[in-house]
């Protein structure tokens, strides 16, 4: 089954499902994998932190709550977090024209959350398909725990 | 200011000043592309950040987006969006060639959109800033070719100071001979302190 991902939502597949998820501009989508249990989440989320906003409604739309949800909601499901290993695509900053210093941009920064909650909870980040100014979509096969990156500038790319 | 807070009367009245940016700004896009330019009402989206994409049709296609920021008495930005093929057509009306002609964006087609939305995008907000008597001044327009959706939620959660809610004004374009149902999108994005100064001059 093909499981689509809109923004701010992520979603846990088994061993037939394809997860997918499409425009990811300064968005970040990680994919998580326990390959021994065949159990695959992905998140796509907008923004590093929840402390960038007033209200707080969804928590998959920050990389904090979002990532930490997903993987408690792995874990419920037979996934372990020691055998899990996380790939982690997007972050772009689109307008560089205005966004000079790449650090200031959103995308940046939510790699970087990204990366660094994956380093607490001791996951390591086997592929990365990060920055630059162009947008991405993904596609996560449980079956192999392959991912397959698309963009218009690029076109497909497999890690 | 809390945007529950918003009036019909407020709404209607942000409608009317962007109509009338709206209406120069398809009389100009006309008179380039030498054909008819349908413009519609124009909508206020007061919507969740994560939803901005729904607010075009295209979101999973291609479009190319031009991003234009403006200083002065009232900030934001404004943004053109047309779907691709849309867009190769305005190429070859602008460059006077055969309809169809264009089948890449190199370069020199970027650059014809570029100067396409600049144009339009200024005479938008000058009739603004004739309408309101405020200073507004635009700056180079940013061209991206890319996904709708990433588009529209990175030109708006890259710059706004609100990330939860998306407080913008759209109008639509379209083509009278066209069939296919091509649009053009204009977004006005408007910052919080400029959304106040809009609404003080409709309260006054």
């Amino acid at each position: 089954m093909i499981i689509n991902i809109r923004i701010a939502d992520a979603n846990v597949a088994f061993e037939e499902d394809v997860l997918k998820t499409i425009g990811l501009g300064s968005c970040v989508a990680v994919t998580l994998f326990d390959r021994e249990k065949k159990i695959g989440g992905m998140i796509h989320f907008m923004l590093p932190s929840k402390v960038f906003s007033k209200a707080f409604f969804n928590p998959y739309k920050y990389c904090d709550t979002g990532l930490s949800n997903l993987i408690m909601e792995m874990e419920q499901l037979g996934a372990r977090k020691y055998r899990m290993e996380a790939k982690v695509v997007g972050g772009a900053n689109m307008f560089s024209i205005f966004i000079k210093n790449v650090e200031e941009s959103i995308g940046y920064r939510n790699i970087e959350m990204a990366k660094k909650m994956l380093r607490e909870n001791r996951i390591p980040v086997t592929a990365e398909d990060t920055g630059s100014d162009y947008s991405r979509s993904v596609e996560f096969t449980i079956k192999t725990g392959k991912i397959k990156v698309t963009s218009y500038k690029l076109g497909e790319i497999q890690y | 200011m809390d945007l529950k807070d918003l009036k019909d009367f407020h709404l209607d009245g942000i409608k009317e000043i962007s109509n009338i940016g709206g209406g120069h700004a398809a009389t100009v896009l006309s008179q380039l592309i030498n054909r008819k330019v349908m413009v519609s009402v124009p909508k206020v989206h007061i919507i969740s950040s994560e939803d901005v994409y729904r607010i075009i049709n295209n979101e999973d296609e291609i479009v190319t987006g031009c991003l234009v920021k403006f200083l002065g008495d009232l900030t934001g930005r404004t943004l053109l969006i047309f779907p691709r093929d849309q867009s190769m057509l305005l190429v070859d009306m602008v460059m006077g060639k055969e309809e169809g002609t264009t089948t890449i964006l190199s370069e020199i087609e970027q650059s014809a959109i570029k100067e396409v939305a600049n144009i339009v995008i200024s005479s938008y907000l000058t009739a603004l800033s004739d309408f309101l008597n405020m200073l507004i001044l635009p700056s180079v327009p940013n061209l991206v070719i890319d996904v709708g959706s990433a588009v529209l939620t990175s030109a708006y959660i890259d710059f706004s100071v609100n990330k939860d809610i998306v407080f913008c004004v759209e109008t639509e374009f379209s083509f009278e001979e066209d069939s296919q149902n091509l649009k053009g999108y204009l977004i006005l994005l408007p910052d919080p302190v400029s959304l106040k100064k809009l609404l003080d001059f409709l309260n006054r």
